[in-house]
């Protein structure tokens, strides 16, 4: 479509630059570090390590070393914050466009009144108004459905869409087939970009969306129609010109915010003999100052009835636990899982489109290997409660959810959703995911298990004859090491929620008892005067009575049992949920 | 895609297999607010009836809305940034 390459939209044209960008001035860029910078790191990292053999330690001192190793660090940081960090920062600008001329809306308004007048154009102006400040009367059936990729997610939606019997179209016309209408598909806000949209029909063919100035030039003729109804006349008088001009202004904005409502405050100021439609025209700049419509064009329905649908792409924003009192576990939570790569396991999606139609379906597929765990609909219940008023003549709101049966999916259904009241925020629904037993929790068990039988044997050995006269411990000790790396790589995640954080953390910690016992080993038999302390008042620790072979043990039988006890629960919840009995009429055990 | 409704209506209840009793906030999540849609209802919004009302004259004034954008002129005198 015109103002839109490689299936990116954005608010059109000239508005483009109205968007935020990111990209740096290379004139913003921090000059290079200079080179003594570059050069004084190294020397402070080898003042650190560097030493005599037989007196490392004596000289330079240790409190020197301190010195220089903090004054080293200090140094990085500091190139961190010049090099990387703060133009990272700067690079994202917002950018403020320049105002609307009069000029432009005058030749919006004249390129708007350069079209046949038909019986389609009259059809369009009608789907515009109702579409963009009703879409709940289009909209009978919304299925939005979310696959989870690597970083993305791709909305699969389609539309059941019946025409209103209110606006006249069902009759037969002789050139229907000929005639085109043009629906509203999503009011984005402005200066977003929707990415790789493609919009077809029931039977996959695609459907032309228009471009941004066809959408104003049809907002146009919506406007200046909707004033001449209200005026209940031919002809505007020169104060509703203005408020109309105005209008014009705010929806050809191409800044989101702040938004304009002085002008739909004009329009609803307006003293018509027929006040209704003028509050219809201010609701409908309302909702377009700081949005665009997206239109498409669909053939005329016969029967009044037809299908849409749409994919795009949506990039999720990634929320982390702030650093707060009784929640820093939490925090260090969040953190360790990007670290270790392992993803988040809850989604939160907005019901954005729940209430811009009858009946709609939610559904977030996590993909293979994965099932639901919780779902949960936080805000429904005040929602209800504060922010909805029931639909003229329309059933009670009415919402559930698919019952968790170790299913990939989650499928969320409500009808009747009434518009949230302004100022209130859109619910919000909340999945969390976990992976199907046995996954990465029993690939960590078996490795920590490994891992601690090995350190337990050695040490037993090591304790009652430390003059063991082999290598083979010092190998059979790292292998659990080697084996938790290679099972931590995993092949590329495939996907956005992958709680694996317990089993890569265990997986880590095999790695650290392993090399700490290989170590160990290495000193012990090398009769080094390092590592070589008993346990306390002859203690002993199954059977062992070396301290530092008994702490090891006791670190190894911990991250088995913490494991394992993971891997309990994930298994014994998977169990109950694919296994318990279905309570909906008609369904035996396990249906 | 099958719709699974539960077999007896609940209003305004809450479905069924909710978690009530867990708390599922978690130390990450991701968040998706898709903004297809400015809500945002007014008390003194028309109703669905006015509405109809007023696109069933869309019909009767759809000519001269037309005829009198196309009257517009487009000066430059008009060439002022508002």
């Amino acid at each position: 479509m015109p103002g839109e390459e490689d299936g990116q939209r954005d608010d059109g044209g000239p508005a483009a630059a109205a968007s935020t960008v990111d990209e740096l001035d290379d004139e913003k860029r921090p000059a290079p570090l200079n080179g003594w910078v570059v050069v004084l790191a190294p020397l402070l990292l080898a003042f650190v390590v560097v030493g005599p053999l037989a007196h490392y330690g004596a000289w330079p001192d240790w409190v020197s070393r301190t010195i220089a190793a903090a004054a080293g660090a200090a140094l990085c940081y500091w190139h961190w914050r010049v090099k990387h960090w703060k133009p990272m920062l700067e690079s994202h600008m917002r950018c403020t466009s320049p105002g609307i001329r009069d000029i432009e809306v005058a030749q919006l308004q004249h390129e708007a009144g350069d079209t046949a007048v038909d019986p389609s154009g009259v059809l369009q102006v009608q789907m515009l108004v109702l579409g963009v400040t009703r879409p709940a009367a289009f909209r009978q059936r919304v299925v939005e459905r979310y696959d989870v990729g690597h970083r993305v997610l791709r909305q699969q939606m389609t539309l059941d869409v019946s025409i209103p019997a209110q606006l006249n179209v069902a009759e037969p016309a002789p050139d229907a087939d000929q005639r085109e209408i043009l629906f509203p598909l999503l009011v984005p806000p402005k200066g977003q970009l929707v990415d790789n949209l493609c919009v077809a029909d029931s039977d996959g063919a695609r459907i032309p969306v228009l471009a941004y100035s066809e959408y104003l030039s049809t907002v146009a003729r919506a406007l200046r129609t909707l004033l001449l109804i209200a005026y209940n006349a031919r002809t505007l008088p020169p104060e509703a010109q203005q408020a109309e001009a105005s209008a014009l202004r705010a929806v050809m904005r191409r800044d989101h915010e702040p938004v304009d409502s002085s002008a739909a405050d004009l329009l609803r100021n307006l003293r018509v003999p027929r006040p209704g439609v003028a509050r219809l025209a201010a609701r409908l700049v309302e909702k377009l100052a700081g949005h665009y419509a997206v239109l498409v064009s669909v053939p005329y329905p016969s029967t009044g009835r037809f299908v849409l649908q749409y994919e795009r792409t949506i990039t999720p924003a990634l929320k982390l636990r702030r650093c707060e009192k009784g929640k820093r576990l939490s925090w260090l939570r969040a953190r360790l899982r990007v670290l270790l790569g392992a993803r988040p396991v809850d989604i939160s999606l907005t019901l954005e489109q729940a209430w811009a139609s009858h009946s709609y379906h939610l559904l977030v597929d996590g993909g293979d290997g994965i099932y639901v765990g919780h779902q949960k609909a936080p805000d429904l219940a005040t929602f209800f409660d504060r922010g909805m008023q029931l639909k003229n003549g329309a059933m009670k709101p009415y919402y559930r959810f698919r019952r968790r049966a170790g299913q990939s999916y989650a499928h969320f259904y409500c009808r009747e959703f009434a518009e949230p009241a302004a100022g209130r925020p859109v619910p919000v629904i909340r999945f969390r995911f976990y992976e199907v037993p046995p996954g990465s929790t029993l690939r960590a068990l078996v490795a920590a298990f490994s891992a601690a039988l090995l350190v337990w044997i050695i040490g037993f050995v090591m304790s009652r004859q430390p003059e063991l006269d082999s290598d083979a411990p010092a190998y059979l000790l790292a292998f659990p090491a080697v084996a938790a790396a290679w099972l931590g790589f995993d092949p590329p995640a495939r996907r956005l929620l992958e709680g694996t954080l317990a089993g890569r953390l265990s997986l880590l910690c095999t790695s650290l008892l392993s090399l700490g016992a290989s170590t160990l080993y290495l000193i012990t038999k090398s009769k080094l005067p390092f590592f070589d302390g008993r346990n306390p008042t002859n203690l002993q620790v199954l059977g062992i009575g070396s301290l530092y072979w008994s702490l090891l043990t006791v670190l190894a039988v911990i991250n088995v049992s913490a494991i394992l006890f993971i891997h309990i629960v994930r298994f014994k919840e998977f169990m109950y949920f694919s296994s318990r009995v279905s309570d909906s009429p008609g369904h035996s055990e396990n249906s | 895609m099958t719709d699974v409704e539960a077999p007896h209506d609940r209003f305004t209840g809450g479905g069924l297999d909710t978690d009530r009793g867990s708390n599922v906030l978690s130390d990450s999540s991701y968040f998706v607010a898709s903004h297809d849609w400015p809500a945002g209802a007014r008390p003194d919004d028309p109703s669905l009836t006015e509405i109809y009302e007023a696109l069933s004259q869309v019909g009767e004034f759809y000519e001269p809305a037309v005829k009198g954008l196309l009257a517009v002129t487009v000066g430059a005198s008009q060439d002022a940034t508002s």
